[in-house]
């Protein structure tokens, strides 16, 4: 009886919990969906200030694509009038302390307009860095994607771009995604 | 293979849970005084974790994830994790009483060590495989172990030390811990 | 007991973080700046109060051998709860803690608290217990954060306070090795410090 009992009151106490939960999850859940949306399209916005629109690819497109490089969240491109000029990559890779999402962008001519991190858990005043100091995204701006980037303590060269002391891991972090995202734009989306 | 070699170096040196991320402090502090309860805590701790990292892994995969109960996530894993605590306790003391005379009293102290839960979380946030969960649960617990261990051999040293009083006790320890925190980051360019 | 009493307890002479030690990983590992402190402080004393509540209003349905899972269901409901209106309302504060908001649930100052106080008190005892711990752990973890933040950062709350120019920040005190080294010297002074008011 006693058992029967424990497990009684343990069920109820989870059904409770569950409900309670999937009650709050309701509640947020649209809240957090759309403010993940405004924050990629407002970090779309900010690399192609001039943009006119962004619209996602083919669906089976992006499938194969995902199937080949796997940080690869969305692929969207940018539309000046009804001409693709761009592309902006979502990507989320392993930093120090977790995921981190990056999006960057590519112009058709194949050079980097801009890489914006979204979103990271590395580690406050280490790792954060490659966003708190913004020399480190400036140093993307401009680089040549026909080859695979690397990282530097002075970057010089087209393919170099800026190497965080302090930051190492994250620094490779972000250049992973955005690696990855060039080789599917060098593989897939270029011509 | 490479990519689980890396793993496993990061999570025990230079990503080390003790040392660089905060993990598992409180039983790192409490039974770090003694050689003998520190190698016995280690071990507990690298079987549950292990445990603990495949069973929320196919958990989340395959139940969470399929059904969309994603927000479950937390409740779920400590939930698991409880309950595989007890269940390794009551299998130890079945199968080998000796084993269960050396490590019973640290059991039931691993559901509170955020080790096995923060582990299980960072490898479904990472994205890991299967193999690569199994990786850096491993390794997860090796570094934890490794840092009790190192610092159970300080403190018994440090009974015999001269120390101000008010800093006896937790505060040295803190502080011996940080020195060694300072050390371990001498790891950073490993990987 | 006295409502006064229960409070100097929770903020002083228990003080979570100064005097029982425990909740460790979650303040050395986001008191890297004072704001972060202050979010995850009042994250820990609204789970701390909310489970003290319902645990004491269900001591007298929940038997003996089943406390523990129980109380874990109901700390874990509360953590999540915060987890999604951080992420919701707060998603700066909530990419800074991170993995440590979860992690809120096996902060052993909850545990214990549900153990020690919740299980056997009634409702507005435990609530007033709660919220006094979490005052308790909240200071503390603030006081921490501040101190990390001014040498390592040279900022109080993301404030300059002194810049590169005069004197160049000691990142240590940002990265963990200065988490622990201050925290073993903030806990010495604690201890002191209490000593001498005991004294007189």
């Amino acid at each position: 009886m006693k058992a029967v009992r424990y497990a009684l009151v343990l069920l109820i106490v989870g059904v409770v919990a569950g409900g309670v939960l999937a009650y709050s999850n309701s509640l947020t859940a649209p809240i957090i969906a759309e403010q993940e949306k405004a924050g990629s399209f407002a970090a779309f916005q900010e690399i192609f200030t001039d943009a006119d629109d962004f619209v996602a690819i083919d669906e089976a497109l992006l499938s194969k694509i995902i199937a080949q490089h796997g940080t690869i969240q969305e692929i969207l491109e940018v539309k000046s009038g009804d001409d693709i000029v761009a592309y902006v990559f979502n990507t989320i890779s392993g930093g120090y302390g977790g995921g981190i999402t990056t999006i960057s962008g590519f112009n058709l001519d194949g050079t980097v307009e801009g890489i914006r991190i979204t979103e990271n858990s590395e580690t406050p005043g280490l790792g954060t860095r490659v966003v708190d100091d913004p020399a480190y995204q400036e140093s993307y701006i401009g680089k040549s994607i026909s080859e695979e980037l690397v990282l530097s303590g002075s970057p010089a060269s087209d393919s170099e771009v800026l190497l965080l002391s302090g930051a190492t891991v994250s620094s490779q972090g972000v250049l992973n995604g955005v690696n990855d995202a060039r080789e599917a734009f060098v593989n897939f989306l270029a011509n | 293979m490479s990519s689980i070699f890396t793993i496993l170096i990061s999570t025990i040196l230079v990503n080390n849970y003790v040392f660089a991320k905060f993990l598992g402090i409180c039983p790192f502090l409490g039974v770090s005084g003694k050689m003998e309860t520190a190698t016995g805590m280690g071990v507990a701790v690298t079987f549950v974790t292990t445990l603990a990292g495949i069973v929320t892994y196919i958990l989340q995969k395959y139940v969470l994830d399929s059904l969309g109960l994603g927000y479950l996530q937390t409740i779920v894993f400590i939930l698991v994790i409880a309950s595989l605590v007890q269940f390794v306790e009551m299998a130890i003391k079945k199968m080998s009483p000796t084993l269960y005379n050396a490590l019973g009293v640290y059991l039931p102290l691993i559901t509170t060590n955020c080790i096995v839960l923060g582990v299980s979380i960072l490898n479904i946030q990472e994205g890991y495989t299967l193999i690569e969960t199994i990786t850096s649960s491993v390794g997860a617990a090796l570094g934890f172990f490794l840092a009790l261990v190192l610092m159970a051999g300080l403190r018994e040293k440090l009974e015999l030390a001269d120390i101000p009083e008010a800093l006896e006790g937790f505060p040295i320890t803190l502080i011996a811990t940080g020195l060694m925190s300072i050390a371990f980051s001498g790891f950073a360019g490993l990987v | 007991m006295k409502f006064s009493e229960i409070i100097k307890n929770g903020i002083i002479n228990e003080n979570p973080i100064f005097v029982q030690l425990v909740g460790m990983c979650s303040v050395l590992a986001v008191s890297s700046s004072a704001t972060n402190s202050l979010a995850m402080g009042f994250s820990v004393m609204a789970v701390l109060t909310c489970s003290n509540i319902v645990i004491s209003l269900l001591r007298k349905f929940i038997p003996d051998e089943i406390r523990i899972p129980v109380f874990i269901v109901v700390i874990a409901t509360f953590v999540t709860i915060v987890d999604m209106f951080l992420k919701a309302y707060a998603p700066d504060i909530y990419g800074a803690l991170g993995i440590f908001i979860p992690l809120i649930v096996v902060n052993c100052v909850i545990l214990a608290r549900a153990e020690a106080f919740a299980y056997s008190n009634g409702v507005i005892l435990s609530a007033i217990d709660g919220l006094s711990m979490g005052v308790g752990f909240t200071l503390a973890i603030t006081i921490l954060g501040i101190l990390r933040e001014f040498f390592g950062a040279g900022s109080i709350f993301g404030i300059a306070i002194y810049g590169e120019s005069m004197i160049k920040p000691a990142g240590i005190f940002v990265a963990a090795p200065g988490a622990f080294i201050l925290l073993g010297i903030l806990v010495g002074i604690f201890r002191t410090l209490q000593k001498k008011v005991a004294a007189n």
